[in-house]
């Protein structure tokens, strides 16, 4: 029985050892090199539009500023649900540094008043589930720097 | 013996199956130059290149059979040493796994564990940090008082047995509201809450007022679940088989996430670099997974889920409270261990003999 029990652990250990170390194996041999981890980012096909943004900012007679973006390839909405089709539609995050100042639904946003000095901006693509488009090269961003 | 090499085989399909799509877990940690890093770096060459990774799996794969291989031999000195441990798991087991799950509802439900760039008791979620509800109809708003409601019953143990079985219906809507994205969490929420669906409140919940107790009815159809042998044992698996697919999805699939992750918290490279440090932890993580679905070394999967748990919430500076439910399940693992399969032998040889049977009745107080 004793004997009996070793030989029946001893083949779930082998059966539980090749499943893992199939698994990795399947992996390495389908894995592409350069891919962005899919969780965070949508992949725009290889082939496809590139989607391009370029953004101004202008202050108002109150002080307060409003980033304008022209997008190429690249569609505003104001939905935010799972991304699907292969159109590039969803909406940009604004940061400063590592503080996220806005979500834009539309190619303008106010970013109300800003302290003096120099402020770098950076743009991110995101689709409507909030993930970010990205290349294989990397992410869709647009910076910009506003003297206020 | 049989029944377990294809429970264990069909676990290890489903997770491979299920890895075309995931959410971000633990992406919440991220800033937005981390993810502009993140989005053009490449794969480790050990995660890409066969000359590397079939080595270094089939080292890891033999440290495997290793273990599961020579569990016996030190298993009734495990099952001894955490005996006191095994007789308590039927009371403290539900109040570890109540106060866990109302950790989790109760911050989620008030924002009050946000995601990077968010402020905190701002944005309502479900359950975790990047689950968040403000994406869809202003309706699901009602989830916020529903999660809150869920958690005050869980803390005090009133109507414990609905409040578990509310969360593993929450668990499987989130997989409506959200999608494939919540593969990830659904079944390490659905299992501590029909733990509780089966196992009652157990120790420290309070009683309603006696007044009030004899307007209610003494007993709900609920009442009599019981946490059978059989329900522990599949628990158990579609827990390990979450293990196995976050590891497949997000660890195995996208490695530079988990990397640019440790990178974020200045995890020790201990030496040896992310990538090897990365391919280390997700076989394990995904060995561990596929021994909880088989069955086998339950108390020492247990035991590394919480170091492992800590060892992040330490390095990474993120706070315990985001693995609450995880914590209260491995801690349920730990005190009870593979109690269920032993349960239900000693049931048999109870039933044979006509006598009880010390040993078994320990185990089945899981």
């Amino acid at each position: 029985m004793t004997r009996l029990f070793r030989s029946r652990r001893a083949c779930l250990a082998l059966a539980s050892s090749l499943l893992a170390a199939g698994a990795f194996g399947v992996t390495s041999l389908l894995a592409e090199t350069r891919e962005p981890p899919p969780s965070l980012f949508v992949r725009i096909a290889d082939g496809a539009p590139v989607p391009k943004l370029v953004a101004h900012a202008a202050r108002n007679a109150e002080g307060e500023w409003t980033v304008s973006m022209e997008a190429e390839n690249f569609r505003f909405t104001e939905i935010c649900n799972a991304a699907t089709g292969s159109e590039a539609v969803g909406h940009v995050h604004i940061y400063e540094g590592n503080r996220k100042l806005a979500s834009a639904f539309a190619p303008e946003k106010s970013i109300g008043r800003l302290s003096p000095g120099r402020h770098l901006l950076t743009i991110t693509l995101q689709a409507t589930d909030h993930r970010a488009f990205a290349t294989r090269d990397g992410m869709i961003t647009a910076q910009l720097a506003i003297e206020a | 013996m049989r029944k377990q090499l294809v429970i264990a085989g069909l676990a290890g399909a489903t997770s491979i199956a299920m890895t075309a799509a995931a959410g971000a877990h633990e992406a919440w940690l991220l800033t937005p130059e981390e993810m502009i890093g993140l989005a053009s770096a490449p794969k480790p060459a050990v995660f890409t290149n066969p000359l590397f990774a079939a080595p270094l799996a089939a080292l890891l794969a033999g440290g495997v059979f290793a273990a599961i291989s020579l569990e016996p031999r030190w298993l009734d000195l495990e099952n001894r040493l955490f005996r006191p441990l095994a007789e308590r798991a039927g009371e403290i087991g539900p109040a570890v796994v109540r106060l866990g799950l109302s950790v989790m509802l109760f911050t989620a439900a008030l924002g009050l564990l946000p995601a990077a760039g968010v402020a905190a008791g701002t944005r309502p979620t479900l359950f975790v940090p990047d689950m968040q509800l403000k994406l869809f109809d202003p309706a699901w708003g009602l989830l916020v008082p529903v999660q809150l409601a869920l958690a005050a019953m869980l803390l005090t143990g009133l109507g414990t047995r609905i409040a578990g079985l509310a969360v593993a219906a929450l668990a499987v809507f989130g997989l409506h509201l959200f999608g494939e994205t919540f593969l990830a969490y659904a079944g390490h929420f659905a299992v501590p809450g029909l733990y509780l669906a089966f196992a009652g409140g157990g120790k420290f919940r309070l009683r309603l007022p006696a007044a009030l107790a004899a307007r209610l009815p003494a007993a709900t159809a609920l009442d009599r679940l019981e946490l059978t042998p059989t329900v522990y044992r599949g628990l158990m698996i579609v827990f390990g088989l979450n293990f196995a697919y976050l590891g497949i999805t997000y660890k195995l699939m996208q490695p530079t996430l988990l990397i640019a992750i440790l990178e974020h918290g200045g995890f020790p490279e201990f030496g040896v670099g992310y990538g090897l440090l990365a391919f280390v932890m997700t076989f394990v993580e995904i060995s561990a997974g596929l021994a909880l679905v088989a069955g086998v070394l339950v108390r020492p999967v247990g035991l590394f889920l919480i170091s492992a748990f800590t060892l992040f919430a330490v390095t990474l500076g993120e706070t315990p409270f985001f693995h609450s439910n995880l914590y209260a399940m491995a801690a349920v693992l730990v005190m009870a261990g593979a109690g269920a399969r032993r349960a239900a032998e000693g049931r048999e040889t109870v039933r044979r003999l006509g006598a009880p049977a010390a040993g078994a009745m320990v185990e089945q107080a899981a």
